[in-house]
């Protein structure tokens, strides 16, 4: 056993003194921090990820925050303000409730969309709003059975209305950006063009809600067009939560895969050019068989018919690329065979298992460790490839089905870099530590240079 | 052993791999090819309906009973054609034999070009798109990856030397299909050099030659993407067969011997290790098929890959698993082929040792 543990220490060795290995293994325990880390803090939100209502007060597609020092006028986070509801009228069947906000706006383009969040103890019945402008002009919105937080776009009629009388026609396609604009612009008929009246906004809004109702709390968003370090996707979700999210499922899947694979392999493949003669061929056969299998495809196909949770993808993509493994184990092993050392202990009568775990295992451990970390990168790989193909096990956050849903939203078309950019990068980076040290291992294994 | 027993020898054990490979897909997609053929079978027996009352009604009776007497026929017919109500041994044989002569049965909703719903029919129209790309990336990355590759070991502690492993990490650790999309978002829409999708431009020219260059101008981008994740690893290869080749005996023989450096390296080198590059080849181009279906589906090239994204949207199960099984038959046949290659390129086997 003392062979095992030098040669191990010795691998570890030559990690560990290579300077790239140390910047991997120190990148690989951040890793790991940042996921433990992500589970504790963000335990709830990963359970609301899907849930478009929890993402109604953050701004839609939204660039990264550092964004603003390059042009301040324009890029800008999300203003919010407090307001103290007031009750006008109350009755027997009804209460009327207005809440006052007052704000001074004077960036140079409107905010992207504007929400509404008012939280109370029943259901509002209607609600309806003034909006002044700084120079008096008014517009109304006005809704019945609104939810909690309403934005722009659930007052587009009120707002189209509006649009058409002042520059004659409704746009095409009406997006949220596109009604905040007539919010913030100069009537007429340039209230489109972008141009933004600077000073004080009032927006006074009157809810019609049943008896005894309280206000719990209530907000006015004016959502900026930059949020967090990685800025947001369409339905507001922080890209940087959900890449922070994501990477524990990416190392989990990596490792699993990984080791359930090479430990096969290996030892499937260390058997067979142990014994050679006829189990070495049927064993080769079979490795024959599984190399003959395309992995995506095949991976796709049971993907699609079983929808699997993380660890059955796991068990399919070990069992889909274990065959690598056992063709290099194989023929180590067969070097090792004609070994002298293996010849005594076949003169000797020591049984064939003691002299495969004495002279065999612990020589195909490194190759066993250099593999391990070379799958890693290669599971992770392929499970954000089907994640991409929307094809993720259900209920994961994965950085692939992030860019499944920049791709189904056309983000290249709109230059929604960030979108695309990060949750690639994070691929990867997360992959890197793994090659550099696998491919460290391999090079001493191997010689080299 | 002589070329041609190796050869028997090569084709049984191949024929039976096929029959193993294919084997576990259908025991893995067991349930599932049931219900995809019973649908084809309704389908089928919808269809045939319609062209007889059509018929029948120009001949003015129609005698309903008849007619579903007639379609309850034809339905068993297709039954015991596909075999459903065999025992499963019986089943077994029955849809391993469509399998493998290309009778995947017809599409739910996915059509050829051509008005086909024959899942076969709908293959062979994408797969060329996907031959045509991928070959020519393959292609592109070998010539590079050799090259690169043998400058690297040759010249031992380079610039060459160094750059193999660095863009041996690229390839390991970067998604294809993720730098393709990048590149759309920064090449083609942002600055507007590249095309950013499809495979020719919108409508296709008429003139050939026209033809042929607004399809190469529609590739550039996707062979970019590509090359730069796939040549580190052809590279990397090539570089660790030559060094462990360099090792041998008779490469220090033909060093004593005085030979130039680079005669030793192509004729002695390359020589042994071709056999070893040719399997790296035909896994290469094999391979590209089936790893590059996300590729496609960011540049929105109508291939295989495509096609499967558009079968897994609309839910159109029996194209996936024919495009499964035509993938497995061509790595197959790469893996044959190379096996081939490799007896032809082997002295060993020639002189019947």
């Amino acid at each position: 056993m003392s062979s095992a543990e030098t040669g191990i220490k010795l691998y570890l060795n030559t990690i560990l003194k290579n300077k790239s290995g140390i910047i991997g293994v120190a990148m690989i325990i951040l890793f790991i921090a940042l996921s433990i880390y992500g589970m504790a803090a963000y335990k709830n939100v990963a359970s609301e990820w899907n849930n478009a209502n929890y993402w109604r007060t953050y701004p839609k597609v939204a660039m990264p925050a550092w964004m603003i020092y390059f042009n301040p006028n324009k890029i800008f986070s999300t203003k919010t303000f407090i307001s103290q509801p007031k009750t006008l009228y109350s009755s027997s069947s009804y209460e009327v409730v207005q809440v006052d906000y007052k704000f001074k706006w004077n960036k140079g383009s409107a905010p992207s969309d504007v929400v509404f969040y008012v939280d109370t103890s029943s259901p509002i019945e209607t609600i309806n709003i003034v909006w002044k402008k700084p120079d008096g002009a008014q517009v109304t919105l006005s809704q019945s059975s609104p939810s909690k937080a309403t934005d722009l776009l659930s007052y587009t009629s009120s707002l189209d209305s509006y649009i058409s009388s002042q520059i004659g026609y409704v746009p095409p396609r009406v997006v949220a950006s596109t009604l905040s604009k007539a919010l913030f612009g100069y009537e007429g008929k340039g209230l489109l063009n972008g141009t933004v009246e600077k000073g004080t906004y009032e927006a006074k809004i009157t809810l019609v809600v049943p008896p005894h109702t309280k206000v719990v709390a209530n907000k006015l968003y004016l959502e900026g067009n930059a949020y967090g370090i990685f800025g947001t996707d369409i339905y507001g979700r922080p890209l940087d939560i959900g890449i922070l999210l994501g990477l524990p499922n990416a190392l989990e899947i990596g490792f699993l895969t990984s080791i359930i694979s090479v430990i096969g392999g290996v030892i499937i493949g260390g058997i067979s050019g142990y014994l050679g003669g006829k189990t070495d061929s049927a064993i080769n056969w079979v490795t024959l068989v599984m190399l003959s299998l395309p992995i995506l495809p095949f991976l796709v196909v049971m993907s699609y018919v079983m929808r699997p949770t993380l660890l059955m993808e796991a068990l399919f993509i070990s069992f889909l690329v274990w065959s690598f493994y056992a063709i290099i184990a194989r023929s180590s092993a067969q070097s090792i065979r004609k070994e002298v050392y293996v010849e005594a202990d076949k003169v000797l009568g020591i049984p064939s298992y003691r002299t495969f775990f004495t002279h065999f295992m612990p020589r195909l451990t490194p190759f066993a460790i250099a593999y391990t970390a070379l799958g890693v990168p290669a599971g992770i790989i392929l499970v954000e490839t089907l994640a991409f193909l929307g094809l993720a096990p259900p209920g994961l956050i994965t950085w692939g089905a992030i860019l499944n849903g920049a791709e189904q939203n056309f983000a290249a078309v709109n230059g929604w870099w960030w979108w695309i950019l990060f949750p690639g990068l994070m691929i990867i980076l997360v992959s890197i530590p793994f090659v550099i040290i696998g491919f460290s291992i391999e090079r001493g294994i191997f010689g080299g240079r | 052993m002589g070329y041609k027993t190796y050869l028997a020898k090569q084709v049984i054990i191949y024929i039976t791999v096929l029959i193993a490979a294919m084997s576990i897909l259908y025991v893995f997609t067991y349930p599932v090819i049931q219900t995809v053929l019973r649908k084809t079978i309704q389908n089928e027996a919808l269809h045939f309906k319609q062209a007889i009352l059509k018929h029948a009604s120009g001949h003015g009776t129609i005698n309903m009973t008849k007619i579903n007497l007639e379609v309850h026929r034809y339905e068993a017919q297709l039954i015991s054609s596909y075999g459903l109500n065999r025992p499963i041994y019986a089943k077994y044989f029955i849809q391993m034999y469509n399998l493998m002569t290309f009778h995947f049965g017809n599409a739910y909703y996915l059509t050829a070009p051509s008005g086909s719903r024959k899942v076969s029919a709908i293959i062979a129209a994408y797969l060329p798109y996907t031959i045509i790309l991928f070959t020519t990336g393959t292609l592109i990355v070998i010539f590079a990856g050799t090259i690169i590759g043998l400058l690297s070991a040759r010249y031992a502690g380079t610039f060459w030397d160094k750059l193999v492993p660095t863009i041996a990490v690229i390839h390991s650790s970067l998604p294809t299909w993720w730098l393709g999309f990048l590149f759309i978002a920064a090449l083609a829409y942002g600055i507007h050099a590249f095309p950013p999708g499809g495979i020719t431009s919108v409508p296709p020219p008429k003139n050939p030659l026209m033809y042929s260059a607004s399809m190469l101008y529609h590739m550039a981008l996707p062979l970019l993407a590509f090359t730069i994740v796939n040549v580190g690893g052809f590279a990397y290869i090539i570089r660790s067969l030559v060094i462990s080749t360099t090792k041998e005996d008779f490469v220090v023989t033909a060093k004593a011997r005085g030979l130039s450096d680079s005669r030793i390296l192509y004729r002695h080198i390359l020589k042994t290790a071709s056999p070893a590059i040719s399997t790296q080849v035909a896994l290469a181009i094999a391979g590209s098929f089936a790893g590059g279906l996300t590729t496609e589906i960011v540049f929105n090239w109508h291939g295989l890959g495509w096609l499967t994204y558009v079968a897994i949207l609309s839910n159109d199960l029996p194209v996936i698993l024919g495009i499964t099984f035509v993938l497995t038959i061509i790595l197959l046949l790469a893996l044959f082929i190379d096996e081939l290659v490799k007896g032809y390129l082997d002295p060993r086997l020639k002189v019947g040792e």
